[in-house]
């Protein structure tokens, strides 16, 4: 149906050219999945966008021998002919289903908007399409809802809502750009579910795009691995997973979390207790209602958690989006005030008066990108705790500094860069870094590695466990992906909704949960 | 909705107590009178004018007095023109004033945010960069100077326009609302050029334009309501500059508005006027600022329905 022929697309800016995609080739049908993996920067999406002319050009330059869909060259068509495909005969969706769907809005005019201009219906009619579109892929009460803005639904519907956009016009191909990258595992199981039974009833080709070879491997027929541009390999599904041929792609498959070969050998004295929680209760007071008939709501996010952190472990915090995880690690780091409950710390209250007391907690964030100041050299970033903890003169400053540096795997050389200068992994190191230079007990990672592609995920993995090694530091990581906690962590507790649902032994824990969130959970990892 | 309306109105009561409280002790502290002139005036009449304007009784009675008086509606008597009232000056030119601002406005609008849309739709290329210089010169040449360089262009050499009066001859009112709204469209220019530039990278145009919609349909559908959200912020600024800033514009122009009253009030010393004159532009201020903060919680789905649920 389509066949790709030595697709490459340059940009051609001031600093001078780049090949984003060089002699891509693939062919696929009808009722196929052909997944494209890589690591961010691949050119995985530049060349699907580039075949139906959303890549501006300049500075872009497209060519290649031919792009043939159904008998038509989509590089030789103008810009209306092109516009008659994309969204019609070629649909797309993509990564983040928070941004993709114009907030100004309202859904059913979206869904019908795209109908409209690929058919010759009038409104009504292609408001009758829409909603069946959104019966379609499981909204309920589409007639309802048809009326709704894209912020009244949650994250999973809406990316529903973008698929039922995708194929109320009929297409034949969907190009899936990261669909589930921004969603949580269980809802993820769920999109899958409903792209594959689609493309059963459709007979639907799907590219699609990920960085997840777990997921990829779950839906894709075929495979292209792609690295800075280049394809690497590519075949049956089956073939590429099992038997990797090149480098590159055996690199990606180790690098995925494997529970079987725990990265720290979890050697530690489990009687002392550093942390322990004890009956944490935490609200939030909403006001409803007009100023002259208010009244107070309480919504309750964490209800009575307890659990204990021992010294030298790393305890995995693991739940889905709006669990509660977060205000937890707030409470901890003492960013937000719990409204009943105890935290001890080494016997006694925990509390944040004084520097000594702050600088035993440290914090490593999400997004190494915003949690640097990019003003500050890494020299003046990683100065300024020791400076204000006094943890060395001003003489010893520099050389410390660059043990920091050496510590988490950098080159000693580039302390007066700026973060821009460094790679999302090598922010990431830096970030820890920083929080190593307080001399910390305990580090509170959050959600450390899921803004990373998946080699560098493995070696921030690496880089912790070896820290909590070497140091005897003692975790609280915090995350959503389970197969990450059950390679780094010795202990899990599973979060839902402001609740603790299962706590345990990592390996216990993911080999017979208990409760029944955990199972649903632990189910919805794609099989690798 | 409402609640939220009524709320900021009531919010506004105290605001505009407080112009009234400061710009009273203002214009009392500052040196001079309203009947300080340069012929002296004879002691008994001036005791006499004091007298019959409640000059001679002590500041705070004088002031509630005024208070009283204006929640009744009315200004007081004008120190400088005897024979009317602030009320009655008010009422004659603030029409005018409004109606040139209002013009003013909209042509500011439409110039500046097609102005600002043309170049966000080319970043960094001629079109971009000639829109962006004319509006940086718009915002460089004070009204004083484009007026009368319009008077000299279009009214003189041309003969196309009359050069001045309002509303005594057809065409009258355009040099004058072009005069006072240039600066604004140039800066309107700029903010609508941000406010495109920011939208147009967002996910859901990417997503518009993959649903094959042709391109002005982008940009008109589903990219001016995010993207002109800075400029309706600024309406409200905006509109309260356009008024308070016509007296130039009334002047070339010959225009009876209340602009130059406001001036000419604080050289007399003319205490009710600079009061009246006062009250009226802050109140106008205030209102104006509420529209905008209602059209933008209004324009943002969002943020209406949390308003909607409070």
């Amino acid at each position: 149906m389509l066949d790709v022929e030595s697709l490459s697309v340059k940009f051609h800016t001031r600093n001078g050219s780049s090949t984003a995609v060089e002699d891509l080739s693939f062919t696929i049908d009808a009722g196929e999945t052909l997944g494209i993996v890589g690591e961010s920067g691949s050119g995985k999406s530049v060349s699907c966008y580039s075949m139906l002319g959303l890549v501006p050009c300049p500075p872009g330059e497209i060519q290649a021998k031919s792009v043939d869909f159904n008998g038509k060259k989509l590089l030789q068509l103008n810009n209306k002919e092109l516009r008659k495909i994309r969204g019609g005969r070629i649909s797309m969706i993509f990564q983040d289903p928070m941004t993709s769907l114009n907030p100004f809005m309202r859904i059913g005019e979206q869904i019908r908007e795209a109908i409209c201009l690929h058919q010759d219906i009038d409104k009504n009619q292609a408001k009758v399409r829409a909603i069946a579109a959104l019966e379609e892929v499981g909204i309920k009460n589409p007639e309802a809802r048809f009326r709704d803005f894209p912020h009244e639904f949650s994250g999973g519907m809406r990316q529903r809502v973008m698929i039922a956009m995708a194929l109320a016009t009929e297409p034949e191909i969907l190009i899936a750009d990261e669909p589930t990258t921004a969603l949580d595992v269980t809802i993820q199981a769920q999109i899958l579910e409903l792209l594959k039974q689609v493309q059963q009833q459709r007979n639907l080709a799907i590219i699609f795009i990920s960085h997840d070879l777990a997921v990829v491997k779950d839906v894709a027929d075929k495979v292209i691995v792609m690295e800075k541009g280049v394809v690497i390999e590519t075949g049956p599904a089956q073939e590429i997973f099992s038997q990797p041929k090149h480098d590159y792609t055996k690199k990606l498959l180790q690098a995925i979390p494997d529970p079987d070969k725990a990265l720290k050998s979890n050697e530690h004295n489990n009687s002392d207790v550093l942390l322990d929680v004890a009956a944490l209760y935490k609200s939030y007071q909403r006001t409803e209602g007009p100023f002259w008939r208010k009244r107070k709501v309480e919504q309750e996010v964490l209800k009575n958690i307890c659990f204990n952190v021992y010294r030298g472990e790393i305890l995995g915090l693991v739940g889905e989006s709006g669990s509660g995880k977060s205000t937890l690690s707030n409470i901890i780091t003492g960013l937000l005030d719990a409204s009943s409950g105890s935290i001890n710390y080494n016997g006694r209250e925990l509390r944040f008066d004084t520097l000594a007391q702050r600088k035993k907690v440290q914090l490593v964030f999400q997004d190494p990108y915003a949690s640097l100041n990019p003003r500050m050299t890494i020299f003046d970033c990683l100065a300024e705790p020791l400076l204000l903890h006094k943890i060395v003169e001003k003489p010893q400053l520099q050389e410390k500094v660059e043990g920091l540096m050496v510590e988490v795997g950098l080159s000693k050389e580039v302390i007066w860069r700026y973060p821009h200068e460094f790679s999302g992994g090598q922010r990431q190191r830096i970030a820890i870094a920083r929080a190593l230079a307080c001399e910390p007990e305990l580090l509170i990672a959050d959600e450390p590695v899921s803004a990373l592609d998946v080699t560098i995920q493995a070696q921030i993995l690496r880089l912790l466990a070896e820290l909590s090694e070497r140091k005897g530091l003692t975790m609280l990581f915090i995350s959503h992906d389970l197969s990450v906690v059950h390679s780094l962590c010795d202990r899990v507790i599973v979060m839902d909704k402001g609740q603790i649902v299962e706590q345990g032994d990592c390996d216990s824990v993911f080999k017979q949960p208990q409760h029944r969130y955990t199972q649903s959970l632990i189910n919805a990892i794609p099989k690798f | 909705m409402l609640s939220y309306i009524v709320k900021r109105v009531l919010a506004a009561i105290p605001v505009l107590f407080l112009v009234v409280l400061i710009t009273f002790i203002l214009v009392r502290i500052a040196p001079g009178g309203p009947f300080d002139e340069e012929r002296s005036v004879p002691p008994q009449v001036l005791e006499n004018l004091n007298k019959r304007y409640n000059l001679d009784l002590p500041v705070h009675e004088q002031f509630f007095s005024y208070v009283g008086n204006l929640l009744q509606g009315d200004f007081g008597p004008s120190f400088k023109y005897p024979n009317r009232s602030v009320t009655e000056i008010i009422s004659t030119g603030a029409p005018v004033t409004i109606e040139l601002g209002l013009y003013a406005l909209i042509f500011a609008m439409i110039l500046g945010c097609s102005a600002g849309v043309f170049a966000a739709l080319r970043p960094n290329s001629w079109r971009d960069y000639s829109a962006m210089s004319t509006a940086m010169i718009g915002i460089c040449v004070p009204s004083f100077v484009l007026g009368p360089l319009l008077v000299l262009i279009f009214g003189i050499y041309l003969g196309w326009l009359p050069v001045s009066g309002w509303g005594y001859s057809p065409g009258d009112k355009i040099l004058p609302a072009l005069t006072l709204g240039a600066a604004y469209a140039a800066y309107l220019a700029r903010l609508s050029r941000g406010g495109m530039l920011e939208v147009l990278n967002q996910d859901y145009i990417r997503t518009a334009r993959a649903k094959g919609l042709p391109e002005w349909q982008v940009v008109i559908k589903h990219g001016l309501r995010g993207g002109l959200t800075p400029v309706i912020a600024f309406l409200g600024p905006a509109a309260a500059g356009l008024l308070s800033g016509s007296f130039v514009v009334e002047t070339i122009y010959q225009i009876p508005g209340i602009g130059r009253f406001f001036l000419q009030a604080a050289f007399n010393r003319d205490y009710t006027m600079i009061l009246g004159t006062t009250i009226f532009f802050a109140f106008l201020i205030i209102l104006f600022n509420l529209i905008t903060d209602i059209l933008l919680v209004w324009l943002n789905p969002k943020l209406r329905s949390e308003v909607f649920n409070q």
